[in-house]
C-alpha cells in the first residue's frame, strides 16, 4: 500500500512538474493551464494557514501568557481592513506607524552601513597599496569607478558635455556589474534546471521502478 | 559565413531549450567527474563553521523567495545543516519567508541528523514560524529573540525549548548565517545584523555579487549558490549531490559560450563589423547624435 | 473552468491542513503540499534558464557600443570562471575574474549603494516632515 502511495505521489508531482516546465516547449497549454491554477489555489489557502500560524506564534500565545500591551499593536494590524469599509482613513495609521518604523530602522543604519561603511572600507583597501595588498593601478580605478559610477546616479543634471562624458565612464563600470551579476543570475537560473533534470529523472526511475514491481507480483501471482 | 547565419536562423527558442534540456540531461544521467577547484569564499565559509567550540548555538536566518526556490533551498539547508550538526552545534532556524519553516522541516528529514547525530528538537535545534516583515522581522528578533518568538512552528512555547534558554539578543549567538534568494535582503542582514551586532561573526549561503561589497569585512565567508555548495561538499566530505550538477554546468556553459560567440560572428558577418562597431563607438568617443538611423539600426 | 480548478485546489489544500493534526506542519498536508504546488513552481521556475540564454543567444552583441562590449566580455570572463573545467585548465582566470570582482563590480555596487543609503536618508526625512509625495498620494486615496 505505502509502494502505491509513494508511487502515486511522485506521479502527481512528475506531472504538475512537466506541466510547468511545458510553458517552454509547448507555450500555452491546457496542462500548464491546470497547474497553474491548482498552485494559485493551493498557495492561497497554504498562506491562510501560514499566517494563521504567524499571528499565533507572535500575538496569541504572548497575550496569553500576560504580555497585553501586544493586544494595541494587534488592533492597529486590524485596522488595515477598514480599507475595505467606509472607516478607510483609519488604515491611514497602521501605515503610517509602519512607515516611520521603517524609516526609523533604516536612517541610522543606511549611513553606518552603506555610506561610512562602503567608504571606509574603500579606504581600508586603498591602505593596501603600502603592504603590496593591492597596486596603484587597481586602487585608482576603484576608486574612479566609485566616483564615476555616483555621478550616474545623480538626476538633477544632465548627463551632456564633459559631465557626460564622465557618467559614460561610470555606465561602462555599472556595466562590468551587471554583466557578472546577470551570469549569477544565468547561473541561479540554471541550477535550478539541473535540480529539476537530476531530481525528476530520479523520481521518474523510482516511478517506473515500481511500476516494474508492481507487474512482477501480477505475474507471480498469476 | 551565410551558411552560419542560416543554421543559427534555425535555432528558434523552442530548440534551444531542448539542446540545453539535452546537453544538461547527459552529464546527469553518465556522471563525467570534472575536477572542482576550490573558492576562497568557501574556504573561509567553512572555517567559520570549524573554529567554533562543540554546544554553540548558530542563528540561521532563512528567507526563500518562493515556492519555486524550495528545492533548491531544501538541498542547500540539507548539505549545512548536516555539516553544523557534524560539528555539534545548536541551531534556531528563524523563518523570513512564508515557506521557510516547512522548507528547514523538509531538510531536516532529508538529512538524516536526528538519526545520525542524535540531533534533539528543543534542545539542538528549533524552528520559528514565519516572521513577516522583512526588516522590522530581521531587527526585531536580532533586538529581542524571545519577544519576537513566543512560540515555534509547532506552536509550542519557547519556555519549554531548552536551546531557547538564554537567548535574549543575537549577542548571545556564536554565529549567524543568513540564506537568501531575494537580492535586496543581503542589505537588510549586513543592516541588521552584521552592522548592528558586529561581535557575531556572519556569513552567508547567497548571490556572491550581492554581497561582495561586504566581503570580507561585515561579511567573512560566502557559498556561491550551487557552485559554492559543490566545493562545501568537496571540502567538507559531504554526500556529493551537486558533483552531477557541476558536469552538467559545464557542459551547458561551453554550449553557451560556443552559441554566443557564433552569432556574434554571423552577426557582423551579415551586418558588417567596421559599420555596426564603429557606429557605436563612434557614438560613444565623438558623440555622434543618438537620433541619427542607420541600415541596420535599432536590431 | 479556471475557477472552478482554482476553488478546488483551494478547498482541497485548506480540508487538507484542517484534517492534519498537525496542521501545515504535518506529513500528510507536506506530501500533498509538495506534490502539487513545489512540484508546479520548481517545474516553472526552471524556465527562466532557457529563456535568459534565448536572450544572450539573440541579443548580446560585442562591438555595438564601449557598454555592450564591457558587458559582454565580462559576462563571458565570468562564465568562463563559472565553468570549473576551465579554471582547472586555465588557472589565470581566478585572478582575473577576482580583479573583477574586486574591482569593477565591487566598485559599481559600492556606489550604488552609496546612492542607496543617501537616497534612503533623504526620503526618510522628506517623509517625516510629511513632505514625500509619493507616500501622501498613496495615504490621500
Amino acid at each position: 500500500m505505502t509502494a502505491i502511495s509513494d508511487l502515486a505521489m511522485i506521479w502527481i508531482g512528475l506531472v504538475f512538474a512537466a506541466g510547468g516546465f511545458s510553458f517552454v516547449l509547448f507555450g500555452d497549454n491546457y496542462l500548464f493551464t491546470f497547474g497553474e491554477h491548482c498552485y494559485l489555489g493551493g498557495f492561497c489557502a497554504f498562506t491562510f494557514f501560514t499566517v494563521w500560524n504567524s499571528l499565533y506564534a507572535t500575538a496569541i500565545v504572548p497575550i496569553s501568557s500576560g504580555r497585553w500591551l501586544l493586544t494595541i499593536s494587534l488592533a492597529l494590524g486590524a485596522l488595515v481592513f477598514t480599507r475595505l469599509t467606509r472607516f478607510r482613513w483609519a488604515a491611514r495609521y497602521f501605515v503610517c506607524i509602519l512607515s516611520g518604523i521603517g524609516v526609523g530602522l533604516i536612517l541610522g543604519l543606511a549611513t553606518r552601513s552603506e555610506i561610512i561603511g562602503q567608504l571606509s572600507t574603500t579606504l581600508v583597501a586603498l591602505q593596501g597599496i603600502s603592504v603590496g595588498k593591492i597596486d596603484m593601478l587597481s586602487a585608482a580605478i576603484l576608486v574612479i569607478g566609485i566616483i564615476t559610477s555616483l555621478f550616474y546616479f545623480t538626476y538633477t543634471r544632465e548627463h551632456t558635455g564633459n559631465y557626460g562624458r564622465v557618467v559614460r565612464v561610470g555606465r561602462l563600470f555599472l556595466m562590468a556589474s551587471f554583466g557578472y551579476i546577470l551570469l549569477s543570475d544565468n547561473v541561479g537560473g540554471f541550477d535550478a534546471l539541473a535540480l529539476f533534470l537530476q531530481k525528476d529523472w530520479t523520481d521518474l526511475l523510482k516511478g517506473l521502478g515500481v511500476v516494474r514491481l508492481l507487474l512482477n507480483s501480477l505475474r507471480l501471482l498469476r | 559565413m551565410a551558411s552560419l547565419g542560416k543554421i543559427l536562423e534555425k535555432i528558434t527558442y523552442r530548440r534551444l531549450a531542448l539542446l540545453i534540456v539535452v546537453v544538461a540531461l547527459i552529464p546527469i544521467l553518465f556522471p563525467i567527474g570534472l575536477p572542482l577547484p576550490v573558492d576562497q569564499t568557501t574556504i573561509n565559509f567553512k572555517k567559520e563553521i570549524d573554529i567554533l567550540p562543540k554546544g554553540s548555538v548558530v542563528a540561521f536566518g532563512v528567507q526563500i523567495t518562493g515556492a519555486g526556490a524550495v528545492p533548491d533551498a531544501i538541498d542547500y539547508l540539507t548539505d549545512t545543516s548536516r555539516y553544523l550538526a557534524e560539528r555539534g552545534l545548536k541551531v534556531l532556524y528563524v523563518g523570513f519567508a512564508d515557506v521557510s519553516p516547512s522548507t528547514v522541516q523538509t531538510a531536516i528529514q532529508h538529512s538524516g541528523v536526528e538519526t545520525k547525530y542524535g540531533w534533539k528538537y528543543g534542545e539542538d535545534y528549533v524552528i520559528t514560524p514565519y516572521l513577516p516583515g522583512d526588516e522590522p522581522a530581521i531587527a526585531s528578533f536580532a533586538a529581542g529573540v524571545q519577544t519576537a518568538v513566543a512560540a515555534d512552528y509547532f506552536g509550542t512555547s519557547v519556555d519549554k525549548l531548552p536551546l531557547m534558554k538564554g537567548l535574549k539578543t543575537l549577542n548571545d549567538f556564536q554565529l549567524a548565517i543568513s540564506y537568501y534568494g531575494s537580492y535586496t535582503y543581503v542589505d537588510m542582514f549586513a543592516r541588521q545584523w552584521a552592522t548592528k551586532y558586529p561581535s557575531v561573526p556572519w556569513i552567508v549561503i547567497g548571490i556572491l555579487p550581492t554581497v561582495a561589497p561586504y566581503y570580507p569585512t561585515l561579511c567573512r565567508g560566502v557559498l556561491d549558490q550551487a557552485r559554492g555548495m559543490a566545493e562545501f561538499e568537496v571540502i567538507a566530505g559531504l554526500p556529493g549531490v551537486y558533483a552531477a550538477r557541476t558536469d552538467a554546468r559545464n557542459t551547458v556553459g561551453f554550449t553557451v559560450v560556443i552559441l554566443l560567440v557564433a552569432s556574434n560572428i554571423a552577426y557582423y558577418k551579415t551586418f558588417g563589423f567596421r559599420k555596426r562597431a564603429g557606429l557605436g563607438f563612434e557614438r560613444a568617443f565623438f558623440g555622434k547624435e543618438e537620433g541619427s538611423k542607420e541600415k541596420g539600426d535599432g536590431g | 473552468m479556471e475557477s472552478a480548478v482554482f476553488f478546488g485546489s483551494f478547498a482541497f489544500i485548506g480540508i487538507l491542513g484542517l484534517v492534519d493534526p498537525k496542521n501545515v506542519s504535518g506529513a500528510l498536508f507536506n506530501v500533498w503540499f509538495t506534490a502539487i504546488i513545489i512540484q508546479f513552481a520548481f517545474g516553472l521556475g526552471t524556465t527562466q534558464f532557457p529563456a535568459q540564454i534565448n536572450a544572450v543567444f539573440q541579443r548580446f552583441k560585442f562591438f555595438d557600443s564601449p557598454e555592450t562590449f564591457v558587458f559582454v566580455v565580462v559576462y563571458l570572463l565570468s562564465l568562463l570562471r563559472f565553468l570549473s573545467v576551465f579554471s582547472f585548465y586555465v588557472p589565470s582566470i581566478g585572478p582575473v575574474f577576482d580583479w573583477i570582482v574586486n574591482i569593477p563590480h565591487t566598485a559599481a555596487n559600492r556606489a550604488a549603494l552609496i546612492g542607496t543609503g543617501v537616497g534612503e536618508i533623504i526620503v526618510g526625512l522628506r517623509a517625516l516632515v510629511g513632505k514625500e509625495p509619493g507616500l501622501m498620494e498613496y495615504e490621500a486615496k
